[in-house]
């Protein structure tokens, strides 16, 4: 229902009546209810209008973004852009830096990264429920993944000796968990990215954005681990467009 | 003319010289926060949008307006605290007979997802005619109605508390309705494909051909359908309690919340009077 127009629609309708009401048939009966077919309520007028579920604004893919949203706002992706994520995820993990690699911890369930992630995120003065809401986000990132299939019988020590020589001390692995998350992503195995989670992630960084002040902003931009946040959730949400 | 041509030469000639003056004032005498902070705000601002990520999820804005999910029945929805609507509707016998003729408005008040929704709505029954005896029949009504958390809505209404002219020979219409909307494409973005059915209790109008004929107002069972096929077009089915009503629901406009509705009533000719053409629509607004 648009306000501005209503004078114009308003009397287009009016003049419409006027026509109807002025033109009817001579025969016409003054009877004692509304014309058969018209009901005695508002529905015969408005339709479903006034229903309260057909004004709120439903929840909708962002424009460009490839994904069916539900009434309540899960997201769902098609297959094929749901292998497009996927594989932008093993396209992440396949050769990343060191923050990449700790955020890909992270998404997979990987604890210690996480901690020294937490660490560096609350130099920059960013407040701890603010971490920790994006940090829990980022865990779930790949909530359905079967990193753990392979690997439980690799030791960690192998895995950090012949895989994770770029690795700093930060994303050095402490259970098998994050061991055989790094082994998928190294071997070649695609991640499955929830992306009901992908999007909880991105309205969770956001949040710490708009939530910092100058200073903070300033050293966020800056915080390699931070940035790595930002770049796995950027890549994959460039990849839901597919 | 002249007094207005000196006013614009002065105030051009003070925005030239307060323009030309600016870099000196600004350099010896800071006069706001300007000049310490510099566009540190446009840098920062600048900065989060570099570092923003667009959401995947937004908001799309609701349709102007709704195809209807009955044919000639109530539901349990209504008009709330600042919606109105008028709407129009006419009969055409296909059998032959006289052609029928309606008006309708009404105005809301309340919230029925807060707490209760009142419609009050006026029908005018008597429109054009040889003597052009509009308004000469008529009744105003009222519907409470309420939405619940799960998206049931209930609604109870006397159509005809007060009425004039012919109208006064009708038998008072009071009812209740419960009305569900189920997606039947919950994952659909482009149409989520409602079924939306109403089941009703109610007197007067909703009788049954039996009761009609002994003037007998007994509560009658009336209900409907409503499958939104597009999100402009619902196919639409009622029964009224006495006749059973098909047809097609449409809010055709984008951005006018007008919605029209065509029907054939009584397509079995319960009532023995044949099946007719209603042809009915409406506008609705925010004041």
């Amino acid at each position: 229902m648009n306000k501005k127009k209503l004078p114009l629609s308003l009397g287009l309708v009016i003049l419409l009546i006027s026509s109807a009401t002025t033109s009817m048939s001579l025969r016409v009966n003054a009877g004692e209810g509304n014309a058969p077919g018209a009901s005695i309520d508002s529905g015969s007028s408005v339709g479903g209008s006034f229903s309260p579920a057909n004004q709120v604004s439903p929840p909708a893919a962002s424009p460009g973004t490839n994904v069916n949203v539900s009434n309540e706002g899960n997201i769902t992706a098609p297959a094929a852009v749901q292998a497009n994520v996927n594989q932008a995820a093993q396209s992440l993990a396949s050769n990343p830096s060191p923050a990449v690699q700790a955020v890909i911890n992270i998404a997979s369930g990987g604890n210690s990264a996480g901690n020294s992630v937490q660490i560096s995120l609350s130099a920059t003065g960013v407040s701890p429920a603010a971490i920790s809401g994006l940090l829990n986000a980022v865990a779930g990132l790949f909530g359905g993944a079967s990193f753990s299939s392979d690997s439980s019988n690799i030791p960690v020590a192998e895995l950090q000796d012949t895989q994770l020589a770029a690795g700093t001390q930060r994303t050095r692995l402490s259970n098998n968990q994050e061991a055989s998350s790094l082994l998928v992503a190294q071997n070649g195995q695609t991640p499955k990215v929830d992306v009901n989670q992908l999007n909880a992630a991105i309205e969770a960084y956001n949040k710490v954005i708009n939530e910092s002040d100058a200073e903070t902003l300033k050293k966020l931009a800056k915080n390699e681990e931070f940035l790595a946040i930002g770049k796995v959730l950027r890549d994959l949400r460039a990849a839901l467009q597919g | 003319m002249v007094k207005l041509q000196a006013r614009i030469l002065t105030g051009f000639f003070l925005f030239s010289t307060i323009i030309s003056l600016g870099p000196a004032v600004a350099q010896t005498t800071p006069t706001d926060s300007s000049s310490s902070v510099g566009d540190t705000f446009g840098d920062i601002n600048e900065l989060r949008q570099q570092l923003l990520i667009e959401p995947i999820l937004g908001t799309r804005k609701p349709p102007s307006a709704s195809p209807g999910s009955t044919a000639g029945t109530p539901s349990a929805y209504g008009a709330s605290q600042g919606q109105a609507y008028v709407g129009i509707g006419t009969f055409i016998p296909l059998d032959g007979g006289d052609v029928d003729g309606s008006l309708s408005a009404g105005v809301g008040f309340g919230d029925p997802v807060k707490s209760v929704g009142v419609e009050v709505g006026a029908n005018i029954t008597s429109i054009g005619g040889q003597n052009i005896d509009i308004a000469d029949s008529g009744s105003v009504g009222v519907k409470l109605h309420k939405y619940l958390p799960d998206g049931t809505a209930v609604a109870v209404g006397w159509s005809n508390p007060v009425k004039w002219g012919d109208a006064k020979d009708a038998e008072e219409t009071i009812y209740g309705v419960v009305t569900k909307s189920f997606d039947l494409k919950p994952n659909s973005p482009a149409n989520k494909m409602p079924l939306t059915v109403s089941l009703g209790v109610g007197t007067g109008g909703f009788r049954s051909k039996g009761a009609i004929k002994d003037d007998n107002n007994s509560a009658n069972l009336f209900g409907s359908l409503g499958l939104r096929v597009t999100p402009e077009t619902a196919v639409v089915s009622s029964w009224t309690g006495n006749s059973l009503n098909i047809g097609g629901s449409f809010a055709p406009f984008k951005k006018t919340p007008v919605v029209i509705n065509t029907v054939l009533t009584d397509v079995t000719d319960n009532l023995g009077n044949g099946v007719g053409l209603s042809v009915s629509g409406g506008y609705s607004f925010k004041f």
